[in-house]
């Protein structure tokens, strides 16, 4: 019922204004009904003071006109807007998508597309996904920490064997160098003084020994190894020793595990003939594995070589 | 032209700092029968294109912090292999004019011309084994990998491309056509550059996965941005052959909407259309599907969809650039979806 009223009330301006003089009139009833005899001289008072028939009063003196203001410029107004809301269509997110068809078509389009690009480009990635599984069988279904992990440990394994090959290329060239130099100062070795230095491309991939280094076969190895266990070890140089230089051997490690064995030392000959010393002290609570470190100098930190040991149960 | 301080100036510079590179690797001096080829590997690398892949590729890299230099020698490849992928098209689709001029068979004949595609993809490999130095080796082999990935998804792509020619293929839908656009298109023009170079910026130390959708749903819309523009586009600026695409009888997403749209009679004369080779095509044929193109609203239904696709690519690219520091590179990338869509 009060919602049929009010919509009668928004409908009819001329039922509202009837309303609103009834009301005013029975407001007036009331209010005079209440006041009483007293009240009703303030009343006619009041009614006196609305009518027309007052005094009327003595006029007052016309005042000087005011100077002209002068004219002032016409007040800006701002332009028509093309637009009174903002536009929320995907079609128009890069401007006019199109010069015909109605916007509800339009959303349609774009909504299609982009359901459609999604699909496509989601279909595609699964069949990438189950091709790789397929590839990686299953180490594909562990956790996703676990795969990070050995993604890390692979990334750091690749990252060590980029830096390896680095260095031996570096090195490699540093060798050449020092021995197109010696050729070009007549002290080639076996003879080669006055042959012309080949091109690069024609160089050998070894170069010639230098002087003041020892050729890796020519050394002699003091092999000093305290162990509980049974041990077994590896040392593997990836080039000729420097006499006198100073080497260290890193923390030995096991693969996926914290333990490290870190009392293994290298000690280079101080001079040529002199034997590589090498002592590694196995703790008794080790666990069986096989821990590798590399050696590297210790003064510009490259490395040198690589030692493994396998401890045995 | 852009501002100077546009992020889509980049195109202008990263595009001019390629080809300063590109000239130094097509200078290497060939042995005997360079007569026959030099010239002509150069001609398409010298109408100088946009740079679109090149630059996408450096701005990537460095909006990743790489240095421009560590990913030029990849953007020189990009630029090789998509020369060399444009004289083979051309070939294929017995196009006529590329960049404004004629294609490089209609100069030389088609045998040369197959050769010089086949000598600018062996020479793109060049710049990408120079990346050992400049990169290290694994970095270096992870680019090679990618970008045997790339010409492989662009090769059958343009295969599914020419097979549906081949066999007037004409009961296709959207997701076909993005499918195929996927494939020819989006790996080598969006989604390679994008990986490599976050791979160079990141030095290969995040999942390249996660970049696939903005690379395609970029790529997707340029493509049908490019197929409207092959119909609508300003001869002149367009450089390609207005409506070559209907002469070739390309599987355009506006002939795709048609094909679904148009009465069953009208349906017939297009299938025969499609059908024939270039040779057997009319002028009048090609302007009646115009035409028909108009009345269906083909065009503009696929600058819709196109519109969408770039706002799927905005999207991809808030989730997955949004933690790199602004810069004109992040900008350019940012734009890039905007832009493939407001090129003449």
């Amino acid at each position: 019922m009060r919602f049929r009223c009010r919509r009668r009330w928004k409908r009819s301006s001329a039922t509202t204004t009837l309303r609103v003089a009834f009301t005013a009139l029975s407001i007036d009833k009331i209010i005079r009904a209440l006041l009483g005899p007293e009240r009703k001289v303030m009343a006619a008072k009041r009614d006196r003071e609305k009518s027309p028939e007052r005094p009327a009063r003595p006029e007052r003196p016309a005042r000087p006109e005011r100077p002209a203001r002068p004219e002032r410029p016409a007040r800006p107004e701002r332009p028509e807007l093309p637009r009174a809301e903002p536009i929320r269509s995907w079609a128009g997110l890069f401007g006019p998508g199109g010069r015909s068809g109605s916007a509800r078509s339009a959303v349609d389009s774009v909504q299609r597309g982009v359901e459609v690009g999604y699909r496509v480009i989601d279909e595609y990635m699964k069949q990438g996904a189950s091709m790789a599984g397929s590839f990686t069988g299953p180490a594909a279904a562990s956790p996703p920490g676990a795969a990070d992990l050995s993604g890390m440990t692979e990334r750091m394994v690749k990252y060590a064997s980029d830096f390896t090959s680095l260095w031996f290329e570096a090195m490699g060239q540093v060798m050449t160098a020092s021995a197109a130099s010696s050729a070009a100062n007549g002290n080639a070795p076996n003879g080669a003084a006055s042959h012309a230095t080949p091109p690069p491309a024609a160089r050998p991939a070894k170069a010639a020994p230098v002087a003041g280094t020892v050729e890796p076969q020519s050394v002699r190895l003091a092999l000093h190894v305290r162990s509980r266990a049974a041990v077994n070890v590896d040392l593997t140089l990836d080039d000729a020793t420097e006499v006198g230089a100073a080497w260290k051997v890193e923390s030995l490690r096991r693969r996926g595990a914290n333990h490290a064995i870190t009392n293994a030392s290298i000690a280079v000959p101080p001079a040529k003939g002199g034997p590589l010393r090498v002592s590694i002290d196995v703790p008794d609570e080790t666990p069986p594995g096989r821990y590798t470190a590399a050696v590297v100098d210790e003064a510009s930190g490259q490395p040198r070589g690589r030692l493994t040991i396998v401890v045995s149960s | 032209m852009p501002a100077r301080d546009s992020p889509l100036s980049l195109l202008d510079e990263y595009g001019a700092r390629t080809r300063t590179v590109l000239r130094e690797y097509l200078g290497i001096p060939a042995t005997r029968g360079a007569e026959y080829m030099g010239d002509a590997m150069r001609e398409y690398p010298e109408r100088a294109g946009r740079s679109l892949r090149s630059t996408l590729c450096i701005a990537v890299a460095r909006a990743f912090g790489a240095p421009a230099d560590a990913a030029v020698n990849t953007a020189v490849a990009i630029e090789l292999l998509h020369n060399a992928f444009l004289v083979h098209d051309d070939i294929e689709d017995a196009s006529e004019l590329r960049r404004g001029r004629p294609t490089l068979h209609a100069m030389h004949g088609v045998p040369i011309a197959v050769n010089v595609g086949d000598a600018l993809t062996v020479l793109s490999l060049r710049p990408l084994l120079d990346n050992r130095k400049s990169l290290g080796p694994r970095v270096a082999l992870r680019i090679l990998e990618e970008a045997e990935r790339m010409a492989r998804e662009t090769v059958e792509g343009q295969a599914i491309e020419l097979g549906w020619r081949r066999d007037n293929v004409v009961d296709l839908g959207e997701d076909d056509y993005l499918r195929m656009v996927l494939k020819k298109t989006c790996w080598y023009t969006t989604i390679f550059p994008n990986r490599v170079g976050v791979l160079i910026g990141t030095q290969d130390s995040l999942d390249l996965d996660r970049f696939l959708r903005f690379g395609f749903f970029v790529g997707a819309a340029f493509q049908i941005q490019d197929d409207v523009l092959n119909l609508i586009g300003d001869g002149k600026r367009y450089g390609k052959e207005l409506a070559g695409d209907l002469w070739e009888g390309k599987r355009t997403l506006m002939i795709v909407h048609l094909l679904k749209r148009a009465e069953p009679d009208e349906r017939i004369r297009l299938e025969a259309f499609l059908a024939k080779g270039r040779a057997r095509k009319r002028a009048d044929e090609v302007r009646w599907i115009r035409d028909l193109m108009g009345r269906y609203g083909a065009i503009e239904y696929s600058q819709q969809v196109a519109h969408g696709l770039a706002g799927a690519a905005q999207l991809e690219f808030e989730k997955n650039f949004t933690d790199l520091p602004e810069s004109r590179d992040l900008a350019f990338v940012r734009d890039l979806p905007a832009w493939v869509l407001h090129r003449d």
